[in-house]
């Protein structure tokens, strides 16, 4: 099976070229499904198909640690979600342009999430 | 019932130095008075992760009680969120007629250790600010101060402890930013970059379009899909009225629906939070009328950080979040 790699977030010691790294966490997609993929390689699929609630849900892909840098390599965008819906991203617009012919506006509506309604505006 | 979480909420409690005769633990927190009104620490649900479970810890504080409608709370308290909080919201529920203060953040694995710091200062400022403000806002909003005691012991009144550290905080924000600071680096000629220098890089890896240098930086991130941009404002030149300089981080939203309207969704927003809001978002600040704007006819989120709490990583976190909150706002105002 091949895998994508929508979004990596690699932690080292610091700045800099000589800084070791700690911890490395991919967003990667098999066969349209979303999976979490750790240092040691072990994979755990994703209950949703939107990167930005992924992300936004998984602690070691949003968070930037004290003491360390996050280096994160983000690749939005990207047309793999069910059921032909797309995926959303959390930050910027598309970058891939293989994607920008199919992808839909990354906002609007998520297709895996209802928020609850304000209290009242209704 | 789950344990999780409660390390950092032990955390809380002895960073706080709280009296057990001031305070009724609970499964999953617990309340405590310094003086006539009550602090909250409650954990939410937890949930599993890809890496690991999560949960929210919400810290509130009661604050006023039997508020009258007609008093337009939801301006007062904008005003008050947008000029004198750090890190904290008011928000009025109809309902209840109740004004909370409260903020939150989400526990994980990976910052159980730092819960203290994290969300115990903010935590800290706003019981002191409660306190503070408790008797003004009872007296616009027509309502009365929330006063209440511990169940058996009665009532406490010991703000020294409070007192103290929001002057430590005030006199830590006489000085220039830290975010903008550069320092020496160990070699000569050779400085290490503010905090605030690293953003434009982080959002340019996050595929934002974003700019910035030493004491400002701005940023869009996606909002809509009638393709409209949310904007995220961090600048550090500004000194906030009551804590002095540190760090201002403004989401400012792509709408318009004029200062009264402003005035109602801000505090419908902040009721949100405090009632719901997605996993992983912090609420470390609040929403109001975008008062970046001069006719503050805008919607805004602002977090502002005093010195006293600045440390790495926290700006590209309060961005992430920004990131967040608006596509929850989008979704939120769009439903």
């Amino acid at each position: 099976m091949s895998s994508t790699v929508i979004y990596e977030v690699a932690r080292y010691s610091g700045p800099g070229d000589g800084a070791t790294l700690l911890e490395s966490v991919q967003l990667i997609a098999v066969e349209g499904v979303l999976r979490v993929r750790d240092s040691g390689g072990s994979e755990t699929v994703c209950v949703g198909a939107d990167v930005g609630v992924e992300i936004g849900s998984t602690p070691a892909l949003r968070e930037v640690r004290a003491g360390q840098e996050a280096r994160i390599t983000c690749r939005a965008g990207t047309q793999i979600g069910q059921h032909g819906s797309p995926i959303r991203s959390l930050f910027g617009p598309e970058v891939d342009p293989l994607a920008l012919e199919t992808a839909t506006p990354l906002f609007g509506r998520s297709p895996t999430r209802t928020w609850p309604r304000l209290k009242f505006l209704w | 019932m789950s344990v999780f979480g409660m390390d950092a909420v032990d955390a809380l409690y002895r960073g706080a130095q709280i009296d057990d005769r001031w305070a009724v633990r609970s499964d999953r927190g617990y309340t405590w008075w310094t003086d006539d009104l009550a602090q909250h620490v409650s954990l939410g649900g937890v949930r599993a992760t890809p890496s690991g479970d999560e949960c929210t810890l919400t810290v509130w504080t009661d604050v006023v009680t039997d508020v009258d409608p007609t008093t337009n709370p939801g301006q007062v308290l904008a005003l008050v969120n947008m000029r004198e909080l750090a890190m904290n919201a008011f928000v009025w529920e109809r309902e209840s007629a109740t004004i909370k203060m409260f903020c939150s953040m989400s526990i994980h694995e990976g910052n159980t250790g730092n819960a203290e710091r994290l969300i115990g200062l903010p935590a800290m400022l706003q019981n002191y600010m409660a306190h503070a403000l408790a008797d003004r806002l009872a007296a616009q909003c027509g309502g009365s101060r929330a006063v209440s005691s511990h169940p058996h012991t009665g009532s406490h009144a010991d703000l020294e402890d409070l007192r103290a550290f929001a002057s430590m905080v005030i006199d830590a924000g006489e000085e220039p930013s830290l975010f903008s600071r550069t320092e020496p680096g160990e070699l000569p000629a050779e400085h290490r970059e503010s905090w605030m220098s690293g953003l434009p890089a982080f959002a340019e890896r996050l595929s934002c379009h974003g700019s910035g240098n030493d004491i400002a930086f701005t940023a869009e991130v996606p909002f809509a899909s009638s393709g409209h941009s949310a904007c995220i404002e961090v600048f550090t030149h500004q000194p906030q009225p009551v804590w002095g300089y540190g760090a201002w981080v403004v989401l400012q939203l792509p709408l318009t629906p004029g200062a009264d309207e402003a005035f109602v969704l801000a505090n419908a927003l902040n009721a949100q939070e405090f009632d719901w809001a997605p996993p992983g978002l912090a609420t470390l600040g609040a929403w109001s009328p975008d008062f970046l704007d001069a006719d503050m006819d805008g919607l805004a989120f602002s977090t502002f950080v005093p010195n006293k709490f600045a440390g790495s990583g926290m700006l590209e976190n309060l961005f992430i979040y920004s990131a967040l909150r608006a596509r929850f706002a989008a979704d939120v105002l769009s439903s």
